[in-house]
């Protein structure tokens, strides 16, 4: 199985699958098209509107009165269409989402197939009953994309799969990386945008991937999850504690050197953060060097040490702030 | 007739008219900003073959067979795309309602409770999605997260979901529960196949779902090997199974037989897991245990 390495790091303009990833577009763009719809429904009625003004123009010779009620009728006429349209389409709307409710009690188990009263002819109640299923059905995958399913498309006719794995880290959806798998003749991931510290290759031979993708994806996902959530610990101590003074990290987020300064003595204390378990976010070691060779040794820092071990290091470094520790 | 009362019944019959028009447009006007309001819930706003289907039903569009048939094409799509999602993710979702909070151009916010089971493992989460168009692209975050889970599973699960509600880490809670969900049909399988295989030494008194597997020779049914095989959560999600030997071995029986390797049965049961790993110091467990 080989690995062909990933031709550019901005994957979106790339060809083949990467496009197929806007799919799951998301429902603020979808926003957009709420003018456009309402326009569809009125265009008739305004385009007939326009024509009885050009009409009424172009009668200005003629006795206006007789001609100006025929326009006016017509008027009428286009404005009752209009608002009858708007009645029924309301009133659908209100079908459909009574109907979806009741589905989803369905799927829940919580009540029994009842037809809630529907005065709809049998082909009329199929085709709402078809809408409401339609629905539920965009809401579940959209609910997939959300709690960070894989997104997988099929490509090629079958012979091939694109997948997506998301990350994610304190509530804010980060970066997607996709692969695009071969299927057929064996599974073999073909292009991918993962970063090279991220062991694909390992993980890949370590997987059962022919027989199950998830062995490979699930691993994948903990490792650029816990660097995602490395990563934003990382950028969130740059950030908010610019009096702790950044020494030494590294790419893969999997060390981190900082210099704190105790108030009071305004002692140095250099911190190593090891983070060798490159499927965690937290560290597996913490460090203290200082000129001061006790402090590292006193209780507070013993404590501050099994801190560091069990809070992402930005939230650990607020509350040591807070506490008046270190600067 | 004449002109000059043509001319005033006209008149009547405009001004008529005239305010008919009036109070049509204002109607026309509200029912265009209550159909708004309807779309502001991005689940019910139609576009495409959906859009096609409600303008038939609102007698609008002709060839009702033709718009059936494409809407129950796209249905059956979607049908097989939920399969394959369900397939590829390893969990089912049954349900997934959606309320719209907020929607303006660039802010959409809405809430979502989603239901469904991993394996047999039940769980319903709700949550606020909140999407955000700003200039470097669309900023998803979850806010207020709500985990529920199978009740059975609880004591397992409860410092992680209090830590996974905290950190909002929707992503997390279902890698997790997929991952625990995985170790158990291990667990289940391995069980399975020890029952079906040396079904006179090996019994499951609570089912292959549970954690514990009995293991005693048909002669000596008072002394019993218990194997513990456990599926730990830690907070951060990690799942790590721990399986341990017990034995329930009567006091008069281990006075007959003072040997180390009665008594010291789970410590050199430990050794064996490390060296075999867990389904071959199993078997070997239960060879030992069936005297052959």
């Amino acid at each position: 199985m080989t690995l062909q390495p990933p031709k550019s790091n901005t994957s979106a303009t790339t060809s083949g699958c990467f496009h197929l990833k806007q799919r799951n577009v998301h429902y603020s763009t979808q926003h957009k098209y709420s003018q456009n719809m309402e326009v569809a429904t009125t265009k008739g009625v305004l385009s007939h509107l326009s024509r009885l003004e050009v009409q009424k123009r172009s009668l200005k010779s003629q006795p206006q009165q007789p001609g100006g009620v025929k326009a006016l009728r017509a008027t009428v006429e286009a404005l009752l269409t209009q608002r009858d349209q708007l009645r029924a389409e309301i009133q659908t709307h209100k079908n459909i989402k009574k109907l979806r409710v009741s589905m989803d009690k369905q799927c829940t188990n919580e009540e029994e197939e009842t037809e809630e009263g529907m005065d709809e002819d049998s082909e009329n109640s199929n085709l709402l009953r078809l809408m409401a299923r339609h629905t539920q059905l965009k809401d579940l995958l959209h609910a997939h994309n959300v709690v960070g399913g894989y997104n997988v498309v099929k490509t090629r006719q079958g012979k091939g799969v694109c997948v997506s794995v998301a990350t994610f880290y304190e509530g804010v959806y980060l970066n997607t990386y996709n692969l695009e798998i071969d299927v057929k003749p064996t599974v073999r991931i073909s292009r991918h945008n993962v970063p090279p510290f991220i062991p694909l290759n390992n993980l890949a031979e370590q997987s059962n991937m022919q027989t199950d993708l998830r062995t490979l994806l699930d691993p994948l996902s903990q490792h650029l999850n816990a660097f995602a959530g490395r990563q934003q610990q990382f950028k969130f101590v740059k950030e908010l504690h610019k009096s702790v003074e950044v020494m030494e990290s590294n790419v893969l987020c999997s060390l981190l050197v900082l210099k704190f300064t105790v108030p009071r003595e305004k002692t140095a204390v250099l911190c190593s953060l090891d983070y060798t378990d490159c499927t965690r976010s937290l560290p597996t070691r913490v460090h203290f060097e200082s000129d001061d060779e006790e402090l590292p040794e006193s209780p507070v820092w013993k404590t501050h040490c099994s801190f560091l071990m069990e809070t992402p290091v930005h939230k650990a470094l607020k509350t040591m702030r807070k506490t008046g520790n270190i600067v | 007739m004449t002109t000059g009362k043509m001319s005033n019944e006209n008149t009547e019959e405009a001004a008529a008219l005239q305010a008919q028009i009036e109070h049509l447009q204002a109607e026309v006007s509200a029912l265009r900003r209550q159909q708004k309001d309807d779309q502001k819930d991005v689940t019910f706003h139609f576009r495409g073959q959906m859009q096609n289907a409600m303008l038939s039903l609102c007698g609008q569009r002709q060839g009702d067979e033709k718009v059936l048939s494409m809407l129950m094409e796209e249905v059956e799509e979607l049908e097989e795309d939920l399969k394959l999602q369900t397939q590829m993710n390893g969990i089912s979702l049954t349900g997934c309602t959606t309320k719209t909070l907020q929607s303006s151009g660039r802010k959409l916010v809405q809430q979502l409770c989603v239901s469904g089971h991993c394996s047999e493992l039940l769980f319903q989460v709700e949550f606020q999605l909140s999407e955000v168009n700003e200039a470097s692209g669309c900023v998803r975050t979850i806010s207020e997260l709500n985990v529920v889970i199978d009740a059975g599973e609880m004591q397992n699960f409860s410092s992680f979901l209090s830590g996974v509600e905290e950190s909002r880490d929707l992503l997390l809670f279902f890698r997790t529960l997929r991952s625990f969900s995985d170790r158990c049909d291990d667990r289940r399988r391995t069980f399975q196949h020890f029952q079906e295989k040396y079904p006179a030494v090996v019994s499951l008194p609570a089912g292959c779902r549970s954690e514990v597997m009995h293991l005693s020779h048909p002669e000596l049914p008072g002394c019993v090997l218990l194997v513990h095989w456990s599926v730990h959560v830690s907070r951060e999600g990690g799942v790590s199974p721990k399986v341990e030997l017990l034995t329930k071995i009567p006091e008069r029986a281990l006075q007959l037989f003072p040997s180390q390797a009665v008594g010291g049965a789970a410590e050199a049961f430990q050794s064996l897991l490390r060296i075999l790993g867990a389904e071959a110091a199993l078997e070997a467990v239960i060879m030992a245990v069936s005297l052959s």
